[in-house]
C-alpha cells in the first residue's frame, strides 16, 4: 500500500512540474472566480407589485430572462431525450417534433418560475460546468500524455521495476495518480463555485458536484486510451495527438453518426447496435451536466458504454506492461 | 555455501529469435563480491534484468535470495542501479533515495535515517536538496549508488557502477562497494573496468554471446587463462650466443630492445616459461656461472584483462601474450 501512495504521490509531483497542468489550474480557478465575481442579485417588483429576488450577471442585459429560458431549453431538451431513449424515435425537423419541442418548453418555463432563483443558478452552473468541462478535458489530456512514456523510459522503469512490487501496482499507481490530481484539481473548482454562488445568491446547490462522477468516467476512459498508447509506442507526442484527435474530431463524427436522426429503419438499427459499443465523449459531458438542472431523464447507455471501454482500455494497457521486457 | 543468487540454465531469446543468453548457470555466494564479465553485447546487463524480472527469462530457473525470481518478493532487500539510469528530473537527490526507499517498503524514521546515511557515504549530504538534474554524470552516478544501497540490501546489482565518475570519486564509490560487503551485502558488479573487477570482486565469471565462458575466483580465472606454468623476465647482460641456444631450446625469447643503449653489453629483456618458482634459481644459477650480468628477475602475473582476452579473445583471433600485449 505505502509503494502504490509513493507512485501516486511521484505522479503528483511530476504533475507540479508540468506547465500545462499549472495552466489547467489557473483556467479552472479563473473561470470559477469570474463567475462568482459577476453573478450577483437584486431585487425587482413584479406587475403585482410583488418584490422578488433575482440572479443577474454584470454586464449582460435581461440576464435573469436568459439563465430562465435556458433552464426551460435545457430541462425540455432532457424529457425529449426519454422520447428518443425509449425507441420513440422523433425527428425534430418534422411537424410532429416540433410540436412537442414547443409542449415541453413551454411546460419547463412555467416550471420555471417556481423558483426562479434557484433555476437561474442551476443554467448559470450548467453553462460553468460546461466551460470547465471543455477547459479540463482540454488540458488533461495534454497533462496526461507523458505519465506513462516518461515512466517507461529507459533506464527510469528500470529501477521501478526492480523493486519488491507486482507490476499491476506500479500501473495502477500512475494511473490513479494522474486521476487523482484531475479529480482534485475538478474538486476545487466545483467546490470554489459551490460556496462561491452560494455566499453571492443564497442558492446552495450540491448537485454541482453531480457533475464530477461522469465527468471523472470520461477523463479516466480517454486517460486509460493514452496511457494504452503511452504502454505501446512510449511516445508522448502521439499519445496527444491521438488523444485530440480522438476527443475534438472522430468523438464529434462519432456523435454525429450514432446519435442524429437520419437515414432509414436499417441505418437507425445499426445506429442503435453501434451506439452500445462506441464510446461518445460528447454523449456523457451531457448526461453529466444535465445532473445540475436535476433532469428527470439520465442516459445510462453511453455511460456504460464508456465505462465498459475504461476497463478495457486500463486492462490491455496492464496486460501489455505486464509482459513487456524493459 | 549458501547462495545469493543462483541460476539454472537460464536463457532469454529476444522477439527475432536474437539469443541474448543461452543456459546460464552461475552461482553467487552469499556476502562475496561478484563481477561479471564481457564484451558489449555479451548479454550482462539482460543476466542482471532477468533476475530482477525486468525482462522475462524465456527458459531455465532462477533464485535471488533463495526465492524463485518470478515472486516479487525475491526483489525485497535487493539494490539495483541500472546502466544509464535517469531519475526523475523533478526530484532531489534525498527525493530520490526517498522515493525508491518507499517503493522498497521502507518508511518513517528509519527511511529517513537511511537517506541520512547514504548520502552521507557517497558524500552527497550537502547536495541532497538540489535536483538531480543540475548535478553532474558523476554526481548522478553517486545518488544512484545512494539509492541502490538504501536498506541496506541483502543483494545490490551495480551495472557500470563507476562509469563517468572521475578518478577520485571512483576511488570513493570502491570504498563504498567494500563497505557494503563487509556489512554483509552481496554486490553483483558488471563492468568493462576489469581492473576494477580485479581489486574488487572475490567471484568472477565471464559471459560471451550469452554463454558463460569462465567463473570461479580471480585466482581460478587467471590460473585457467594462463594454464599451471609461470612467465618471468629477466633483464641481463649480454648472453653468450652457446648458454642463449639451451635457454632458447626451453623457450626463453628475447623481447623487443626499448630505446636505451645498445651494443653488445646493453642490457636486454628476455623471457620465459616455468613450471614454478623453484625453476627459476638454476637459470639464474647458469646465467651466473657463464658471467652474465642479471639487473632484474620478475615473475610476470597475468592480469584479470589479460585472463579476459585469453579466454575471450580466442574465438575472435587474439592472443594475449603475457604483459598484456595483444
Amino acid at each position: 500500500m505505502g509503494a502504490l501512495i509513493a507512485i501516486i504521490a511521484d505522479t503528483w509531483r511530476q504533475s507540479r512540474q508540468q506547465v500545462v497542468f499549472l495552466i489547467m489550474l489557473g483556467l479552472l480557478a479563473l473561470t470559477a472566480l469570474t463567475t462568482v465575481a459577476l453573478v450577483h442579485t437584486v431585487e425587482v417588483t413584479t406587475d403585482d407589485g410583488a418584490v422578488v429576488e433575482k440572479v443577474v450577471v454584470y454586464g449582460i442585459d435581461d440576464a435573469g430572462e436568459l439563465l430562465s429560458e435556458g433552464w426551460a431549453g435545457l430541462y425540455s431538451t432532457s424529457i425529449l431525450a426519454e422520447y428518443v431513449n425509449e425507441g420513440e424515435s422523433v425527428d425534430p425537423f418534422s411537424e410532429e417534433g416540433q410540436e412537442l419541442q414547443q409542449k415541453l418548453f413551454d411546460f419547463a418555463a412555467l416550471e420555471a418560475q417556481t423558483e426562479p432563483k434557484r433555476r437561474a443558478v442551476e443554467t448559470l452552473i450548467w453553462a460553468v460546468g460546461f466551460v470547465v468541462y471543455v477547459v479540463s478535458m482540454m488540458l488533461f489530456i495534454a497533462a496526461c500524455a507523458g505519465y506513462f512514456p516518461a515512466l517507461l523510459e529507459a533506464g527510469a522503469v528500470d529501477i521501478v521495476l526492480a523493486k519488491p512490487l507486482e507490476r499491476w501496482k506500479i500501473f495502477l499507481g500512475k494511473y490513479l495518480g494522474g486521476m487523482a490530481l484531475f479529480t482534485a484539481a475538478l474538486l476545487g473548482t466545483y467546490a470554489l463555485l459551490f460556496f462561491g454562488l452560494g455566499l453571492r445568491t443564497g442558492v446552495w446547490h450540491p448537485a454541482i458536484f453531480m457533475v464530477m462522477p461522469l465527468q471523472v468516467l470520461s477523463a479516466g476512459t480517454l486517460f486509460a486510451l493514452i496511457a494504452l498508447l503511452g504502454v505501446i509506442r512510449g511516445s508522448t507526442a502521439l499519445a496527444m495527438i491521438v488523444g485530440y484527435g480522438y476527443y475534438l474530431i472522430v468523438d464529434k463524427i462519432m456523435q454525429f453518426l450514432l446519435f442524429a436522426n437520419f437515414g432509414g429503419e436499417g441505418w437507425q438499427s445499426l445506429q442503435k447496435v453501434l451506439r452500445a459499443a462506441i464510446p461518445n465523449f460528447v454523449r456523457v459531458r451531457d448526461t453529466a451536466l444535465m445532473a445540475v438542472i436535476n433532469a428527470p431523464a439520465t442516459d445510462w447507455q453511453p455511460v456504460m458504454v464508456m465505462f465498459a471501454w475504461l476497463l478495457l482500455s486500463l486492462g490491455l494497457g496492464y496486460w501489455i506492461f505486464h509482459r513487456r521486457d524493459f | 555455501m549458501e547462495y545469493a543468487i543462483q541460476t539454472i540454465n537460464l536463457s532469454k531469446t529476444y522477439g527475432g529469435g536474437i539469443k541474448a543468453l543461452s543456459g546460464v548457470s552461475l552461482e553467487v555466494p552469499r556476502g562475496s563480491c561478484f563481477g561479471l564479465l564481457g564484451p558489449n553485447g555479451a548479454g550482462k546487463s539482460t543476466l542482471v534484468k532477468v533476475l530482477l524480472s525486468i525482462v522475462r527469462a524465456s527458459g531455465g530457473t532462477a533464485t535471488l535470495r533463495g526465492v524463485d525470481i518470478r515472486s516479487a518478493a525475491a526483489r525485497e532487500r535487493v539494490g539495483y542501479l541500472p546502466e544509464g539510469h535517469r531519475f526523475p528530473n523533478y526530484l532531489t537527490a534525498e527525493g530520490v533515495c526517498r522515493y525508491f526507499g518507499q517503493l522498497g517498503g521502507l518508511a518513517g524514521p528509519e527511511l529517513e535515517r537511511e537517506i541520512d546515511d547514504k548520502l552521507e557515504i557517497v558524500g552527497l549530504s550537502e547536495w541532497r536538496k538540489v535536483k538531480v538534474k543540475k548535478f553532474s554524470k558523476g554526481m548522478a552516478q553517486r545518488v544512484g549508488v545512494a539509492q541502490a544501497l538504501i536498506g541496506d540490501p541483502e543483494v545490490v546489482f551495480l551495472d557500470e557502477p563507476t562509469d563517468g565518475v572521475d578518478p577520485v570519486a571512483r576511488q570513493g564509490l570502491r570504498e563504498v562497494i567494500r563497505k557494503a560487503t563487509a556489512r554483509g551485502s552481496t554486490v553483483f558488479i558488471n563492468s568493462h573496468l576489469l581492473a576494477e573487477i580485479e581489486v574488487l570482486c572475490d567471484y568472477v565469471a565471464i559471459l560471451d554471446k550469452g554463454v558463460v565462458r569462465q567463473q570461479g575466483t580471480v585466482a581460478e580465472l587467471l590460473a585457467a587463462a594462463s594454464g599451471a606454468s609461470l612467465s618471468v623476465r629477466f633483464r641481463t647482460g649480454s648472453i653468450p650466443e652457446s648458454l642463449w641456444t639451451k635457454l632458447a631450446e626451453r623457450g626463453a625469447e628475447r623481447e623487443p630492445a626499448a630505446a636505451g643503449p645498445e651494443g653488445a653489453g646493453a642490457p636486454q629483456w628476455f623471457h620465459m616459461e616455468v613450471a614454478d618458482e623453484a625453476e627459476i634459481s638454476p637459470i639464474i644459477d647458469s646465467l651466473r656461472e657463464a658471467a652474465v650480468l642479471v639487473f632484474a628477475v620478475e615473475p610476470r602475473r597475468m592480469r584479470l584483462e589479460d585472463a579476459f582476452i585469453e579466454l575471450i579473445g580466442a574465438g575472435r583471433g587474439m592472443h594475449v601474450a603475457r604483459g598484456g600485449q595483444i
